[in-house]
């Protein structure tokens, strides 16, 4: 049981040999204190390569979503090193790390958060409108017809479904050529149709257009749609799977639940 | 339990609830002030005249036919006071007063005390049982030229002791030597006058006449009441006297200060009242605001089996112990406000007796009253609506709470509009006094159906209002501008705070603007002399100072014209007293029918006050004189109404001086010739030298003094108002910091997406904006168009002219974004300084 778990990440190598997007060096993040200390991620180091859709898969309280926060400079870590291309994600202030996420990084939340004021078009080149640039219109165009939107556009997010509202936040995502889309269980709020286009959809883009992706969640099937996965257990890397399959994901997940790394540590 | 959910709201929501008090306490705090400072005025009154009604003599004095000041007083003389002795048989000793008439002119030429107050002097007398007055510096006045000055007084008008002052009495003007400084103890308590003293002789010599009295103090024999020595008084004395007890006499002064305390209070009252109505907007909204945010937890306890009554209880108690703790502060602010109102009546030379500030049941009554009937009359919606969430919203992610649609309003808001736009538009074929009362009504009318239609009219507005925001202010521009009108009656209410308060402010400025500007008119029309000699003061001048203006090389002529009371048809009037030939150039007076010549006997009336008495040529009036002569008048001609005249009546100056007192002038017109003006203004200048009574003024000067007099007015209205438009600014403050949690995880995803905390401060901040400037739009709107309909209605009553104040209506607007840049400060503040990601992942 022990030996053909815990294989932490060096974070040197990639799977595939190829370049990194992000990458995170010993990262430590603690909350709370005495008692009720809990610490979310335990010196967590890992690649990100470029141009491919990874998933974070991990059993609720593994760290998971703090690690991907961490990763978008949306939380702040209290050791090690998060890098974003070259730039240190930890040494930034709130004002880089603003310019940091409108230039970026783009998300895509669970609740979908869409600007309930604004169409969906408007919606879509929010983060180039903050930033006060004009959309490249054959780009936005691709994104547009990709997320197959085209003639929902002038709807305000009221009038759209959930999965067509995801897909507003997914080209909202795409729309600013971002270095990393960060994607926190995308379809967590999603039928299982819905769902499923989405994380085509997400495939596609990391595919066709290179764009890499980062999708926390706890679906083994969605995470089947990735090019690889991460597997996070008490704040611990434990496991990485290339070209994962949901049943392979399914069946690690099944193991990790069985066997947390809490006590794998203790059997060391 | 729903009370105790009610208290942990409170204490869960501490700030926003603050901030709804804090609209509480101004609404209430107004109106307690003045209640209290009403209170404690009359309080001190109590006491002082407690004092003075003591005495136990009788009063003494001829009946005025005349009560208008500057008017020739009857006067008792010494014989007939002697007699009283012997013909009274309860009477003892009497003593005189003499009082009259007297202005002191200070250093810079201006009269003491102003023109808004009374200015008396008197027999400077000291001691008696019931006087306070005494020398607090100096000594008493014996001599000739000796003055003694009121404490007050000589404060006011820098005078002290040694100095030289010029005295302008009914006698003429006369320079004379302070010799002493006195106080009269609490006497002068509730009087808006300036007071001197001069020595007996003197006093009978330039007040009344030598031999004359004013009044006389009779003290009854031992054994014998005030009242019956006033009874037999009364029966001795012939019916033009007044015979009153001490007692009667403090009665009437004591009736007096009430009714115009009371008349003051219901004045200050009446903008308390727009505070209170403006703080119950915001708190209408805090609570709807509050309501909503908290849909899915009162949907939860319906679930868990609360009924609706309880869940409404829950706002309602949230409500009491808001406007409780509201009226509390507004009672502790409102005698803050009370000493404020004390410290601006002295300054303006009303002296008001301090005293700890007195809080009756009666205020407090009130003060708790208004602020938890208010608050909890404005919370009383919300917590139906509250109550109305089914169940199962609970379980939803999005709940709005059930909206009902505009149209009853709609049509509510034009059936009323319609009905104040006739009663405004009735306002302009009617009479004088009738005109401002269906302006007024109609005023409130066009308010309310404003209010009413904000809602429908703020998607337009804001969409009108916003576009310079939009394109200004980039995407946060944007943003506001969708936020700003997404929640229509939100927005509506936080305006209307703001709308009320500007309405008002409006047209009270396009009002006395077009007052100044037709004022201004009149003048250039009518102001025909290149100078006029005006007294200083209501007595005037002696004729030797016009004669010596007239013999000025280069001054064409001098009219002399006196200002004089008469009673015309048994009502006292002002009566302008000339040759009214004379008067066609200086004054540019137009006689429409009959003759410009004037007999004994004889009187033109303009043309206005003609109409309103039925007056023509030939037509005749009872009428009396100064001296109490009764006449009957004859109207020989009709004159267009004249603004520099401002009287309606002219009578001859040979007729009337037969039956007056005094030969002063009040003023002269007086005309230059072109080509000497200069040299002839300086001699003029130097001839007045010798009489600082005299105020010599051209035409600027008499459009600058009626400018200064109305925007007096204007800015004591405006005082008033400052403190609505507070209460409307923490209304925006109130809306937009309850906008900020609401849209929470709205802002977090902006965040999130790139936007920095300065785009953020500039979203709430343009919001802001965009909602003062919605509520000024529509402020401005209704107070500029009431304002014109006021003009167009009064055209031929004095306000010919419109003059809409453009700059100060400009300068209205740039305050309204004031107002809104200072009311988002800290929701902009609060918003920018969220934590990204709990705000995104907040449910």
């Amino acid at each position: 049981m022990t030996s053909n778990t815990a294989v932490p990440d060096t974070g040197t190598a990639d799977p595939e040999t190829g370049e990194v997007a992000a990458r995170t060096e010993e990262i430590t993040k603690v909350y709370g204190a005495g008692d009720a200390r809990v610490v979310a991620l335990d010196a967590v180091s890992l690649t990100i390569p470029r141009g491919r859709f990874t998933g974070i898969m991990g059993p609720s309280g593994s760290g998971k979503s703090t690690l991907m926060h961490c990763l978008a400079g949306l939380d702040v870590v209290d050791s090690g090193r998060i890098l974003i291309g070259d730039q240190d994600v930890t040494r930034l202030n709130d004002k880089q790390l603003t310019a940091l996420r409108r230039d970026r990084v783009g998300f895509i939340f669970q609740s979908f958060n869409l600007i309930p004021t604004l169409t969906a078009l408007e919606n879509i080149v929010l983060p180039l409108s903050i930033a006060g640039r004009q959309p490249d219109q054959q780009w936005l165009d691709k994104v547009v017809d990709t997320v197959g939107l085209r003639d929902r556009l002038h709807h305000r997010p009221t009038q759209l479904s959930g999965g067509q509202q995801q897909r507003v936040a997914c080209a909202r995502a795409l729309v600013s050529k971002p270095d990393v889309i960060f994607a926190d269980e995308p379809t967590g709020n999603l039928d299982s149709r819905s769902g499923a286009e989405v994380l085509a959809f997400l495939r596609d883009s990391a595919r066709t257009t290179g764009q890499t992706i980062v999708m926390v969640t706890h679906d083994p099937v969605a995470a089947g749609y990735t090019d690889n996965v991460v597997f996070l257990a008490d704040g611990r890397v434990v496991d990485r799977m290339v070209d994962p399959t949901a049943d392979r994901v399914l069946d690690r997940m099944k193991r990790l639940e069985h066997a947390p790394a809490g006590r794998e540590e203790l059997a060391r | 339990m729903m009370a105790r959910l009610a208290l942990r709201n409170l204490s869960a929501h501490r700030l926003r609830l603050l901030f709804t008090a804090v609209a509480v306490v101004l609404g209430v705090s107004f109106a307690a002030g003045t209640m209290i400072f009403r209170d404690t005025a009359s309080r001190a009154f109590e006491d002082a005249f407690g004092d003075r009604s003591q005495t136990r003599e009788v009063s003494v004095a001829p009946k005025q036919p005349f009560t208008g000041e500057g008017a020739q007083p009857r006067l008792i003389d010494a014989a007939t006071a002697e007699s009283l002795k012997d013909k009274v048989p309860g009477a003892d000793q009497f003593r005189s007063v003499v009082e009259g008439y007297a202005v002191v002119i200070d250093r810079n030429g201006e009269v003491v005390g102003g023109d808004g107050v009374a200015h008396r002097g008197r027999a400077y007398v000291e001691g008696g049982p019931e006087s306070k007055t005494r020398i607090l510096t100096g000594r008493a006045p014996t001599a000739e030229n000796d003055l003694v000055v009121e404490e007050q007084t000589a404060a006011e008008g820098g005078i002290a002791v040694g100095d030289s002052v010029p005295v302008v009495t009914r006698s003429g003007q006369r320079t004379m030597t302070v010799v002493g400084v006195f106080t009269l103890g609490e006497e002068r308590i509730g009087d808006v006058v300036t007071y001197v003293g001069f020595s007996p002789a003197v006093a009978e010599q330039l007040l009344t006449r030598p031999g004359h009295y004013s009044a006389v103090w009779v003290r009854p024999k031992a054994g014998v009441s005030q009242e019956q020595l006033a009874a037999q008084l009364t029966a001795a004395l012939p019916a033009d006297y007044e015979v009153n007890t001490a007692q009667q006499l403090v009665a009437d002064a004591r009736e007096r200060i009430k009714s115009f305390f009371g008349l003051l209070s219901a004045f200050l009252l009446a903008f308390a009242g727009v505070s209170v109505l403006v703080g119950s907007f915001i708190i209408f909204n805090t609570f709807t605001m509050l309501v909503a945010q908290r849909t899915r937890e009162m949907a939860l306890l319906r679930a868990v089996g609360a009924s609706r009554r309880q869940v409404t209880r829950a706002v309602i108690v949230e409500a009491l112990v808001v406007g409780v703790v509201g009226s509390t502060g507004g009672i502790g602010v409102g005698v803050g406000i009370a000493l404020a109102l004390q410290a601006l009546f002295s300054r303006f030379g009303t002296e008001l007796p301090s005293g700890s500030p007195v809080v009756t049941p009666a205020t407090v009554l009130w003060a708790y009253g208004i602020g938890t009937l208010v608050t909890v009359a404005a919370a009383y919606l919300p917590a139906r609506r509250a109550a109305r969430i089914p169940p199962i919203a609970a379980l939803r992610d999005e709940v709005a709470l059930p909206t009902r649609s505009h149209r009853i309003r709609l049509v509510l808001g034009v059936l009323v509009a319609v009905v104040g736009g006739l009663v405004v538009a009735l306002s302009f074929g009617s009479k004088r006094d009738e005109a401002p009362i269906l302006l007024a009504l109609g005023g409130i009318l066009l308010l309310f159906a404003l209010v009413l239609l904000g809602p429908v009219l703020s998607r337009p507005v804001v969409r009108l209002v916003g576009w310079p925001v939009a394109r200004l202010g980039g995407t946060a521009g944007q943003l506001s501008r969708r936020n700003a009108y997404r929640d229509p009656r939100r927005t509506a209410a936080t305006a209307s705070a703001l709308m009320i308060g500007l309405a008002m402010v409006s047209v009270a400025t396009v009002v006395s603007s077009s007052l100044s500007a037709s004022a201004d008119r009149r003048l250039d029309r009518e102001f025909g002399a290149d100078f006029s000699l005006d007294s200083r003061g209501l007595t005037g001048f002696g004729p030797p100072a016009a004669d010596q203006v007239a013999a000025v090389p280069g001054v064409r002529a001098v009219t002399p014209v006196r200002l004089g009371t008469m009673r015309i048809d048994e009502q006292e009037a002002p009566v302008t007293v000339a040759d009214p030939a004379a008067l066609v150039t200086p004054v540019n007076l137009r006689i429409e029918t009959g003759r410009a010549t004037l007999g004994a006997d004889e009187i033109l009336v303009e043309r206005s006050a003609a109409d309103e008495l039925g007056l023509d040529v030939g037509s005749t009036t009872p009428a009396q004189y100064p001296d109490g002569a009764r006449v009957t008048l004859r109207v020989v001609g009709i004159f267009a109404d004249n603004q520099v005249l401002d009287r309606p009546y002219l009578v001859g100056t040979a007729g009337y001086l037969a039956h007056s007192d005094t030969d002063q002038l009040q003023r002269a017109y007086v005309d230059v010739d072109d080509a000497q003006q200069a040299a002839a203004t300086e001699r003029i200048r130097s001839v007045l030298r010798a009489y600082p009574a005299v105020q010599l003024r051209d035409r600027q000067d008499a459009k600058d003094d009626a400018r200064a007099e109305i925007e007096q007015v204007l800015n004591a209205i405006l005082a008033l108002l400052v403190l609505s438009i507070l209460v409307a600014a923490i209304g925006i403050v109130n809306t937009l910091g309850l906008s900020v949690v609401e849209r929470t995880r709205e802002i977090g995803l902006l965040r999130a997406v790139g936007m920095g905390r300065g785009q953020v401060r500039a979203m709430i901040r343009y919001e802001s904006v965009v909602i003062a400037l919605f509520g000024t739009a529509l402020g401005l709107g209704l107070g500029v168009g009431l304002g014109v309909a006021a003009q167009r209605a009064l055209s031929s009553n004095g306000i010919e002219v419109l003059d809409l104040s453009v700059g100060r209506l400009a300068l209205y607007l740039l305050a309204a974004i004031g107002i809104g840049v200072l009311a988002a400060l800290w929701p902009a503040w609060r918003a920018a300084r969220m934590n990204v990601l709990e705000a995104i992942s907040q449910r």
